[in-house]
C-alpha cells in the first residue's frame, strides 16, 4: 500500500466558509452554528484512491492570523495544494482573492525534487446555495477567465450547507498533486521519508511514527 | 487603507515577537485569554529573528543611529574571492536561502525550553539538527573536544592520563551531589581551583572543561565550585538524548523558529496578529499609575487589563541608565569553507580568554546548508578565518528596566541575554505567566489534530 500526505492550504477573507468547507469535508458535518476554529492547527481525511493507494490530507485553516494574513512560516511550511475561497454573497471577498493568491505564489513553492514550481491552487465560489445575485456578481465566463489569467487550476461553485461540490474540488486538488508527483517520477519527499539527521522533540511516548 | 480592528478590548495586548514575548501569548491564548499580538516590523521575533541577506542590511540601516538595543553597527564586503566580482549583488541574489540569528543560540537536549517544547506539542513545528562538534582554540590550533564517554576514549588530542582524569571529573560531576566529601572542602573556592587540586586537570585541558563543558562565558576566577559543577552538570544531563551531542540547533534559524511556533498556538486558540504595525503611544492613567490602553499607528485607541511588552516599545523612562546594561559584541559573517574540515552541520568553537586579546571567552557557532541557514558553500559564524565574504559587527546590548516606574499591568520581556541558550527567557516567562494568571496551567497540550480523523463518518 502505498501512502500520500499532502498538506493543503485553505485561504480566503473572514467569514467566506472556509472552517465551514473544512467541516463539511472532513467530519461531513454542517457547522453553521461553529463561530470559528479553536485549537486545531488542521483537519485531516483519510481517502483510499485506489486499491493501493492511500491518500492522507491535512488541511490547514488560517486561524487567528487570518485577519491581516500575517502567517507564520508554519502555516506555509512543505504545503502541496491550496483552496482559496471566497463568499459569493460579498463580492468584496473576491478582491481578496487576489491577495491570497499573490501571497501564496511568494511563499509557497513545490519541492525540489517535484520541480519548484508553484503550487495547484482551486478557486472556490462558496455560499452559492444562497442564489445571490446583485450588481457586482460575476458571470461564470468571467470567473474563468480570471482562472485562466491567474493560473488557477479550476474553479467550483461549493456550498457547505446543502455539501455542494466541496468533495468534487477536493477531489480534483488531490488528483493535480497526484500527477505533479508522477511528472516528477515520484520524486521522493526527504521531508515527508523523514531524514535521520533532523530532529524532532517530541514526547518519549509518542510513536516515532503511524502505521496504518 | 488602514487595517481597522472590529474588537477594541482584549485580555491582553502584547507588543513584540520576540521569543519571550510569543511563549507568553500561546500560554496566554490557550487557557482562553483574548490576545491581540502586534509588531512594528514586517518580521516575526523582534530582537530575536532570523534574518534573510536582504533583510539584514535593511536591519542595519533601520537601527543605525537608533538609541535601542543595538551600538556600533557595521558591516563589510570582502571583495577578495577569485571568482566572484561583485559579492553583495550575489550575497543579494542568494539572499532567501540565509536565515541570519540576530542573537544566536542553542537548545540544550534536557532542560526548561526543550522540556516545554514537548509538553506543549509547539516541538511538532520545530526541526532540528544537532550541535555535535566542539573545538577549543590554543596556540594558533584547534583542538576537537571530548564530550561523551566515547569521544573521550577516541580522541587523539590528550594523552591516557589527562582521559583518565577527565573521566574521573566527568564521573563525579554528573552526580556531584551523591559525594559531598569530594567537593565540600572547595565550595567556598573557585571552580578552578577544585579542577587544579582535586582533579589535577590544567593546561589545555583545564580551559576546555571550563569554557566547552561548563561553557563558562566570564572569567573562569568568578565563578564558584558549585556554580561550575551545576553547569557541568547540567552539560552532561543534555548528552546521549539526541545521539552524542549536548545541544539543538533549529533549522531555518532558532529564536525565531521557536517564537513563530508559541505564536501559531496562539493563533489557533484566537489570538490575532498584526506585523509592520505600530503603536503611537502607551496609555497611562496618572493617578493610578495603571497601564489602561494604547492608541496605535491608525489612532485607534485599543484597551487591555495586561500589556506584555519588548523593551523596544517601552518610553525611555521606564529604562535605567546605560551603565547597568550587560552588552555582547556580536558578529554575522559569511564565509566561503568550513573553519574545521569536519564540521558538519553545526559546531562551536570557543577562543578561552587571552587567547586572541580576548578577555571574555569567544564563542563561534558555525552553521552549514544542512541547518537551512545559508546556501551550499556558505557557511556563517560569529568570528573569521577562512575567506569572509560579508562580515557584520554589532554590540548588543541587554537593557534593564527601573521596576519601580512601571505599571504593576505591564509585564516586560527581556532582550536576548550573552548566554548561548533558552533556559533564563523561558523561566521568566513561565514565571510572568504565573504571576498573570495564577493557578493556571502553563501551555498544556492542544488536541493532537493527527487524532482527529478519527471523528470521520
Amino acid at each position: 500500500m502505498q501512502e500520500h500526505l499532502y498538506k493543503i492550504l485553505v485561504l480566503g477573507d473572514v467569514g467566506t466558509g472556509k472552517t465551514s468547507i473544512i467541516k463539511r469535508y472532513v467530519y461531513n458535518k454542517s457547522s453553521m452554528n461553529n463561530k470559528s476554529t479553536i485549537g486545531i492547527d488542521f483537519a485531516q481525511k483519510v481517502i483510499q484512491w485506489s486499491p493501493d493507494k492511500l491518500v492522507r490530507l491535512q488541511l490547514w485553516d488560517i486561524a487567528g492570523h487570518e485577519k491581516f494574513g500575517n502567517m507564520t512560516r508554519f502555516y506555509y511550511k512543505e504545503a502541496l495544494g491550496a483552496l482559496i475561497v471566497y463568499d459569493v454573497t460579498r463580492s468584496y471577498t473576491f478582491e481578496g482573492v487576489n491577495k491570497w493568491k499573490s501571497d501564496l505564489d511568494q511563499k509557497v513553492s513545490l519541492p525540489e525534487a517535484w520541480g519548484g514550481g508553484p503550487i495547484p491552487v482551486v478557486l472556490l465560489a462558496n455560499k452559492s446555495d444562497l442564489g445571490y445575485e446583485g450588481p457586482n456578481t460575476k458571470t461564470d465566463a468571467e470567473i474563468s477567465q480570471y482562472c485562466e489569467e491567474k493560473d488557477f487550476a479550476k474553479w467550483f461553485k461549493t456550498s457547505a450547507v446543502n455539501n455542494q461540490n466541496i468533495e468534487e474540488a477536493a477531489q480534483f486538488l488531490v488528483s493535480e498533486i497526484l500527477k505533479i508527483e508522477k511528472q516528477n517520477n515520484n520524486g521522493n519527499l526527504s521531508y515527508i521519508n523523514g531524514r535521520d539527521d533532523i530532529i524532532k522533540v517530541r514526547s518519549e511516548k509518542d510513536p516515532p511514527s503511524r502505521c496504518c | 487603507m488602514p487595517q481597522l480592528l472590529e474588537v477594541t478590548e482584549y485580555d491582553v495586548i502584547i507588543l513584540g515577537t520576540g521569543f519571550i514575548e510569543s511563549i507568553l501569548a500561546g500560554a496566554l491564548a490557550r487557557i482562553g485569554k483574548s490576545v491581540l499580538h502586534l509588531d512594528a516590523n514586517n518580521f516575526y521575533g523582534g530582537n530575536w529573528s532570523s534574518l534573510n541577506f536582504k533583510e539584514l542590511l535593511e536591519w542595519t540601516r533601520s537601527i543605525q543611529g537608533v538609541d535601542g538595543a543595538y551600538s556600533t553597527i557595521e558591516y563589510e564586503f570582502y571583495p577578495i574571492h577569485e571568482q566572484v566580482e561583485d559579492i553583495p549583488a550575489m550575497l543579494l541574489k542568494e539572499s532567501k536561502r540565509y536565515n541570519l540569528d540576530l542573537a544566536p543560540k542553542m537548545v540544550p537536549c534536557r532542560g526548561e525550553l526543550i522540556e516545554l517544547l514537548i509538553s506543549s506539542g509547539v516541538g511538532r513545528y520545530l526541526e532540528f539538527k544537532a550541535m555535535d562538534k566542539t573545538y577549543i582554540y590554543s596556540a594558533d590550533t584547534f583542538d576537537k573536544v571530548p564530550c561523551s564517554k566515547e569521544d573521550v576514549f577516541t580522541n587523539q588530542s590528550i594523552s591516557l592520563i589527562e582521559k583518565r582524569k577527565l573521566m574521573r571529573f566527568l564521573t563525579f560531576a554528573l552526580d556531584y551531589t551523591n559525594s559531598p566529601d569530594t567537593y565540600k572542602d572547595y565550595e567556598e573556592k573557585s571552580f578552578t581551583t577544585l579542577l587544579i587540586e582535586k582533579f589535577k586537570i590544567d593546561g589545555k585541558l583545564l580551559l576546555a572543561v571550563l569554557y566547552t563543558i561548563a561553557l563558562i562565558r566570564t572569567d573562569a576566577n568568578d565563578v564558584n565550585t558549585i556554580q561550575g559543577l551545576e553547569k557541568t552538570q547540567s552539560y552532561l544531563k543534555s548528552l546521549g538524548r539526541y545521539g552524542n551531542a549536548a545541544f539543538l540547533v533549529g533549522l531555518y534559524g532558532c529564536g525565531n523558529e521557536i517564537a513563530q511556533g508559541f505564536c501559531r498556538v496562539c493563533a489557533v486558540y484566537g489570538g490575532i496578529y498584526m506585523l509592520d504595525h505600530s503603536v503611537k503611544h502607551l496609555l497611562i492613567d496618572e493617578n493610578s499609575n495603571k497601564f489602561t490602553g494604547l492608541v496605535d499607528v491608525n489612532d485607534q485607541q485599543i484597551s487591555s487589563t495586561f500589556l506584555v511588552s519588548s523593551i523596544d516599545y517601552l518610553p525611555p523612562r521606564f529604562l535605567k541608565e546605560d551603565e547597568h546594561w550587560e552588552t555582547t559584541s556580536r558578529a554575522i559573517v559569511i564565509i566561503d569553507k568550513f573553519i574545521h574540515e569536519e564540521s558538519g552541520d553545526a559546531s562551536l568553537t570557543v577562543y578561552p580568554p587571552e587567547t586572541v586579546k580576548n578577555k571574555y571567552p569567544v564563542t563561534v557557532l558555525q552553521f552549514s546548508a544542512g541547518t537551512q541557514t545559508c546556501p551550499e558553500d556558505r557557511y556563517t559564524v560569529s568570528d573569521t578565518k577562512p575567506n569572509p565574504l560579508f562580515a557584520l559587527f554589532y554590540r548588543h546590548k541587554k537593557r534593564v528596566v527601573s521596576s519601580s516606574e512601571i505599571p504593576e499591568n505591564i509585564i516586560i520581556a527581556s532582550d536576548p541575554d550573552s548566554s548561548l541558550d533558552f533556559e533564563e527567557a523561558t523561566i521568566q516567562a513561565r514565571q510572568y505567566f504565573e504571576k498573570m494568571c495564577p493557578g493556571e496551567e502553563f501551555l498544556p497540550a492542544g488536541p493532537d489534530p493527527d487524532d482527529e480523523d478519527e471523528f470521520i463518518v
